[in-house]
């Protein structure tokens, strides 16, 4: 296994630098959108999830849900917004590392590391979600069936449409992880460097 | 992942996106007519096919809007001083404003109600609540002026009014704000069981249609909301939503919204005649206003009532049950023929109509599962005429065609459907612009609805007009439902918050229109009736001008004599016979408003001067080519003058 005891070459170092340096973008860009659609909301009623912070209205978004006993949103209560940043800041620490060491070791320890976290931040997510929907105030005004909001995709919910998609935040990880995976991969299958450079230029392209 | 596959996830990516985007075009689709502008053009010269009279909510007014055109023809001012005309400001139209309370310059209008006869729209007056400080407000349809104004004993807020029988035998109050009967200091937290609701009967006297308090019925001390009087079989009950049967007194939105199941109460106002004529009812102590306008001298009395008959349900039996209704019920309405009493369950997403048959039947077989204070409850499922399934959420008022359609307006989805009556089935929706409060189809809440449109008033308006700053005027739609489909036509904005609106056709109302006042009928004392009458008259510190207004000078239009300390009364009489001259009349320093005088009129002016000098009046409606020459002085002199009283015109 010559390519786990060589050290990168110099192509896959620079993809991998793209990679450690795309999540980033989640300090600058919401990370998750959500968008409510109802006639009375001719200008738009929108929420974004960042990583440090919850974006758009809010305060309107919790005026609404104590007529169905939804909890209202509180930044202070989410752990989540203290851990993130500090794991994405991990994520690009490592991923720096991986490029300095050129280690095909620490590159998979740094895909499979990125990937849990993935993993257990949509699950997290999706539990969020889950909990939102079926914990409601016993003496709302108004009862509703239990509903859990979307995580991607359309739901319609009382008078509202809901669609829920990522943000640029989102999608710089998401496009981080896929860009580690594939440079794993092609150092894995033990392509030559530079066959494996053109194909992952027709590949990212 | 071979290339292949990338490239069909970023097409089919690319497809959802778009599949996305053309669903939310369509959902968002407004269904205008294409003809909506040939409907909805009123060619200059010609008139509108319907008047109708939109509550002005906070404004304490009436606005009268043409329809199909949306044009606001008028503004009536019914509770609130209206410094145009001059309304509530001069000496004979201040009495119209006075209650137990003292001059009040203000009132929050609800629900326009239009005289009926036999169940259907006659024309001759329209009736209108004030919400604030109970009142009902009658206005005369030939003068489109408020005539008279009664106050509502032991009530706190008169919301379900002012509602009519089928003749107009009475109109109905009924307390939104339960509060304690009699009124007394009493802790709030103590509510459940001491505050009562009331509703009242108020007569109506089938020729002048002055009103009058007939009785009163004491109620559990829950929020009375809306209401609707019966009609053909039903005549002779009225229909009453109720919310918060919780009788929370502090954080009603949710302590108020707990139970699944609020009431309607049925009262049967003949069986409460027939109690009252045993003696059953009570004559006890009340403090409440009655204010006329006399029609010939155009003059309003004031007087104050002593006393009031209560009935109570324990001394009348059967006057009164209730029919559980889901949930915190706004509107309640009666189909043409009936039969069918429809609440607007507000926060639930069914609408579970009542039948009147079905409802006689039960209390006759004893279907009743409880008793509120005495109130019998009938069984739900008894009285049940059937339900519309997932009709929409937060359904709130209904109106009605002759095809047995139902338009129910819904706030929180903000749209109008139609379902038919007796299947229950949802036939058509059309979203209304923004969050729809009540709706109105004309003759839509009487025996005879006229199936041409329903106009929707809506109560948020946003990005309909061009942006005034953040207040907004209410923006109104209005939808034809000639046909199978709704079918939206104009937007037009409103005056104040117009809550319920009544429409009949023109020609009920227009043939009956005034144009003057006959100045021969004129009877009011202060009048001069011809410029030979005019004079200055001392009485004390009150100096009364009997003066005249005619193309394009006043008379007198020279006054002297009046001293600092006086109090100036200008009687201005408008010797106009011709249609559409009036005369308005303004002085330096006056405190309230114009006084807009109508041909043949007399309206009075009050000016206390507060300094030495000359002053000019003039005349402050463009009343002709002279109209900037009609105007005059009056010369105020220091307290201990001796100057005598003197005036002329032309000399």
């Amino acid at each position: 296994m010559t390519s786990t005891r060589k050290p990168l070459r110099w192509p896959f170092r620079v993809l991998i630098l793209v990679a450690a340096l795309l999540p980033l973008a989640s300090f600058f860009f919401p990370l998750w959108h959500y968008d409510f659609e109802a006639p009375q909301y001719p200008e738009g009623l929108a929420m974004s999830i960042w990583a440090y912070k919850l974006g758009g209205r809010v305060d309107l978004i919790n005026g609404l849900n104590h007529y169905v006993g939804f909890m209202a949103l509180d930044e202070s209560e989410f752990i989540e917004f203290k851990v993130l940043p500090v794991l994405i800041g991990l994520v690009v620490l490592t991923g720096l590392g991986v490029v300095v060491s050129g280690s095909f070791r620490w590159l998979r320890a740094w895909v499979v590391g990125f990937t849990v976290f993935g993993v257990v931040a949509l699950v997290d997510f999706y539990r969020w979600l889950y909990t939102f929907g079926h914990t409601t105030d016993p003496r709302a005004i108004i009862e509703i069936e239990e509903y859990t909001p979307p995580i991607i995709g359309e739901s319609a919910f009382m008078n509202f449409y809901i669609t829920a998609f990522p943000g640029i935040g989102a999608v710089a990880l998401i496009a981080a992880l896929v860009l580690g995976i594939i440079v794993l991969a092609l150092v894995w299958i033990r392509l030559p460097g530079r066959e494996a450079l053109a194909k992952t230029r027709a590949v990212v392209i | 992942m071979s290339k292949a596959s990338w490239l069909r996830l970023i097409v089919a990516a690319l497809v959802i996106t778009l599949g996305v985007v053309v669903v939310q075009a369509q959902r968002t689709q407004v269904r205008v007519a294409d003809d909506a502008a040939e409907h909805t053009h009123v060619a200059p010269g010609e008139h509108d096919d319907f008047y109708a009279f939109l509550s002005g909510g906070y404004s304490g007014q009436i606005s009268v809007v043409g329809l199909p055109s949306g044009r606001t023809l008028r503004t009536i001012p019914v509770f609130s001083q209206w410094a145009e005309n001059g309304y509530g400001y001069t000496e004979e139209t201040k009495p119209l404003l006075m209650t137990s309370q003292g001059f009040l310059a203000w009132d929050d209008s609800h629900h326009s109600q239009l005289s009926q006869t036999d169940g259907v729209t006659d024309g001759r007056w329209v009736f209108i609540n004030g919400n604030n400080t109970p009142r009902i407000a009658r206005i005369d349809l030939s003068t489109f002026e408020t005539k008279e104004i009664i106050e509502i004993p032991n009530t706190g807020g008169n919301h379900a009014s002012p509602f009519t029988t089928e003749n107009s035998e009475y109109l109905v109050s009924a307390t939104r704000f339960s509060i304690p009967y009699p009124q007394q200091d009493i802790p709030i937290a103590d509510y459940e069981g001491n505050f009562k609701g009331m509703i009242s009967f108020i007569a109506v006297e089938p020729d002048t249609g002055e009103m009058s308090v007939d009785f009163q019925l004491l109620m559990p001390g829950f929020d009375y909301d809306v209401s609707h009087c019966g009609r053909g079989p039903s005549h002779g009950w009225c229909f009453f939503s109720s919310y918060n049967t919780e009788e929370a007194h502090t954080l009603l939105e949710v302590n108020a919204s707990q139970r699944d199941k609020d009431f309607v109460a049925a009262v049967n106002w003949q069986r409460a005649n027939e109690c009252l004529a045993d003696g059953a009812g009570e004559s006890v102590a009340a403090r409440y206003a009655h204010n006329m306008i006399d029609e010939s001298s155009g003059i309003a009395s004031h007087e104050m009532l002593e006393e009031v008959t209560l009935l109570t349900p324990e001394a009348c039996s059967g006057v009164v049950y209730f029919l559980p209704t889901p949930k915190s019920p706004h509107g309640v309405d009666v189909d043409p023929s009936g039969e069918y009493i429809v609440p607007g369950g507000k926060l639930s997403a069914t609408i579970a109509v009542h039948s009147f048959s079905r409802m006689l039947e039960a209390i006759e077989n004893g279907a009743v599962s409880g008793d509120a204070y005495g109130v019998p409850i009938l069984e739900f499922e008894s009285v049940l005429a059937g339900e519309v399934e997932r009709a929409c959420l937060g359904p709130l008022h209904n109106e009605f065609d002759t095809k047995g359609n139902v338009y129910t307006s819904c706030f929180l989805t903000s749209e109008i459907i139609k379902w038919k009556l007796g299947t229950w089935e949802i036939v058509d929706r059309i979203p209304t612009f923004y969050s729809i409060g009540h709706l109105l189809v004309p003759g839509g809440d009487s025996a005879q609805p006229w199936d041409t449109y329903v106009v929707a008033l809506n109560k948020i308006t946003k990005d309909r007009y061009l942006p005034t700053g953040p207040e907004l005027a209410h923006s109104a739609q209005l939808i034809d439902i000639s046909g199978d489909r709704m079918q939206m036509l104009l937007d037009f904005p409103t005056q104040g918050e117009p809550h319920y609106g009544q429409a009949l056709p023109a020609e009920l109302v227009s043939e009956n229109s005034l144009r003057i006042f006959p100045l021969a009928e004129n009877t009011h004392p202060f009048a001069a009736k011809t410029e030979d009458e005019t004079r200055v008259e001392r009485d004390g510190s009150d100096v009364h001008v009997y003066m005249t207004a005619i193309r394009s000078h006043f008379a007198p239009d020279v006054i002297e004599g009046v001293k600092l300390g006086d109090t100036v009364y200008f009687h201005v009489t408008n010797l106009e016979q011709d249609w559409d001259i009036p005369h308005g009349f303004a002085t330096y320093g006056m405190e309230g408003a114009n006084a807009l005088i109508m041909p043949g009129q007399t309206l009075t002016v009050k000016w206390t001067p507060q300094d030495v000098g000359v002053f000019p009046f003039y005349c402050t409606d463009f009343c002709s080519a002279l109209h900037q020459e009609m105007q005059g002085y009056i010369r105020v002199s220091p307290a201990d003058s001796d100057l005598a009283l003197s005036w002329s015109v032309g000399e």
